[in-house]
């Protein structure tokens, strides 16, 4: 193989958690010219013809018009995979859990990424941007290259009325945070449409796709929560916690600022039970109604049967004796998958602390399906 | 204040007076407090009972204050809120027999397993 192709495609199956490579005919590089050209001849190849863009098995499909679709990326990151030894990467599947796919010279793996995903979400609630720095300290070499390519330098356009976002991006800043909101929001309001202009060419095409493929928890749900309420939870419940979330920490976003009242703020629960643990205030409301909350949540489940009488005396025995460092809150990052959308229950408009907020209540939320980060 | 919920059990207590700080934390953001704040289909909310007997609180503090519900400021609140709490404690306390002894030996350990 010559003539700019290494004669290897990666495969990657999400999934199934597999990584292997496929050596294609060098007929099929002479006749599908171009990343675009062999895209098209997999999307043929491979898949039914009516399947969904946002499914786990679409590639280059169109959100918009559920045809072909098509995004070219540039900049220093896209020639790396090439570097690698690879014509192509094709990703199928749908992680279950953050992931990020790492390659070096002809190897490949997929590798856990919580802790990058627990920077991305905290990243989100700050005032201040440091991200870059995050990553240099904790990150590999191959995906700080990935991330620390600095383009963004204003904010991004969307329209929620007509669907369609553009992100404008440019050299200069180290501004991720800005980009990383509005592709978020752009996921969240499920965009049909949606894009990132860098430093090189680019139209609109199917980013919001790709990403919601490859980092599908990028769909995220938050809860804020006290040590004392998680604990009784995770000792008395089985590990299973009742969960009231919404789809953002924070209402850092214009799109977002008026539809999330103080009260229904994970990011700001969290800072009122921080600032009642640093000044000792134990009769602050929060740390009251939480009280009364694990109360009323242990005669519950003796009601139906999880714990018995002798338990939930002791769970307001507990509860009773707490000091307010117990108190100290906690963050959930709770992936969006379609285990916990099963048991979500998102509550009417009637019932939301406002009617365009996004909430769901959660009554038996496993362990394994959440995070817990602390924030600063 | 609330003497009323003494003659009611634990539980019954416990899950009215939720529901009640539910109401008085949220009362600025929905826009009528009799319509409440139950979310449908869920087990653990609030039955038509404790909603009365939450309402019969809610009526309580308007009665005291001479406001509706909506315009009891912040400090007023919170003083609601923390007398709530302590007579779901007190109710607790007294319907169980549990010492806060032992709840302080729980709590030790359950600060260990963590």
């Amino acid at each position: 193989m010559s003539k700019g192709y290494n004669g290897k495609i990666l495969r990657v199956d999400l999934s199934e958690g597999k990584v292997w490579t496929e050596e294609p005919e060098e007929l099929i590089y002479r006749t599908h010219l171009g990343g675009a050209g062999l895209a098209v001849q997999y999307l043929l190849k491979e898949l039914p013809q009516d399947v969904d863009p946002l499914s786990p098995y679409a590639a280059a499909k169109s959100l918009l018009t559920g045809g072909h679709g098509e995004a070219e990326a540039s900049g220093w990151w896209e020639p790396e995979p090439k570097r690698a030894g690879y014509d192509a990467i094709i990703v199928k599947g749908r992680a279950s859990l953050p992931i990020h796919l790492w390659s070096d010279d002809r190897e490949a793996e997929i590798r856990e990424s919580s802790k990058a995903w627990n920077m991305i979400a905290d990243l989100l609630s700050r005032d201040t941007l440091y991200m870059a720095d995050k990553y240099k300290e904790n990150l590999d070499t191959r995906v700080k290259q990935w991330k620390l390519i600095s383009r963004e330098n204003s904010l991004g356009q969307m329209s929620p009325n007509t669907h369609i976002g553009e992100y404008q991006g440019g050299y200069g800043t180290t501004d991720h945070r800005k980009y990383y909101l509005w592709l978020y929001n752009a996921l969240q309001k499920l965009f049909r449409f949606a894009s990132r202009s860098d430093d090189g060419l680019s139209r609109p095409g199917s980013e919001s796709q790709s990403e919601d493929k490859q980092i599908r928890p990028l769909i995220l749900l938050y809860s804020a929560n006290a040590w004392l309420a998680y604990i009784i939870q995770q000792i008395y419940y089985n590990e299973e916690h009742y969960v009231w979330a919404t789809d953002h920490l924070a209402p850092k976003s214009p799109w977002y600022d008026y539809t999330m009242p103080a009260s229904s703020c994970p990011r700001r629960i969290y800072r009122i039970l921080a600032q009642a643990v640093s000044s000792g205030d134990l009769h602050c409301t929060k740390i009251q109604e939480i009280k009364v909350g694990i109360l009323k949540g242990a005669a519950h489940k003796r009601g139906i049967g999880v714990i018995n009488e002798e338990q939930e005396q002791e769970i307001a025995s507990i509860v009773d004796a707490a000091q307010v460092s117990d108190f100290r809150p906690l963050v959930y990052l709770i992936p969006f998958t379609p285990e916990v959308a099963k048991i979500a229950r998102k509550v009417s408009v009637r019932d939301r602390a406002h009617p365009l907020s996004v909430e769901y209540v959660i009554e038996s939320l496993p362990r394994r399906y959440f995070h817990i980060i602390e924030l600063d | 204040m609330f003497k009323f919920l003494f003659d009611f059990t634990s539980e019954r207590v416990t899950r009215a007076a939720y529901y009640a700080i539910r109401l008085v934390k949220h009362r600025k953001e929905i826009s009528d407090i009799h319509s409440g704040l139950v979310v449908d289909g869920l087990p653990s909310e609030p039955s038509l009972e404790d909603q009365e007997l939450a309402a019969q609180i809610i009526r309580e503090i308007q009665k005291t204050e001479r406001v509706p519900l909506k315009k009891l400021d912040e400090s007023k609140a919170e003083q609601y809120i923390q007398g709530l709490t302590n007579i779901v404690l007190e109710v607790a306390r007294r319907s169980s027999g549990y010492d806060r002894e032992s709840g302080e030996q729980l709590l030790n350990s359950l600060r260990e397993v963590n």
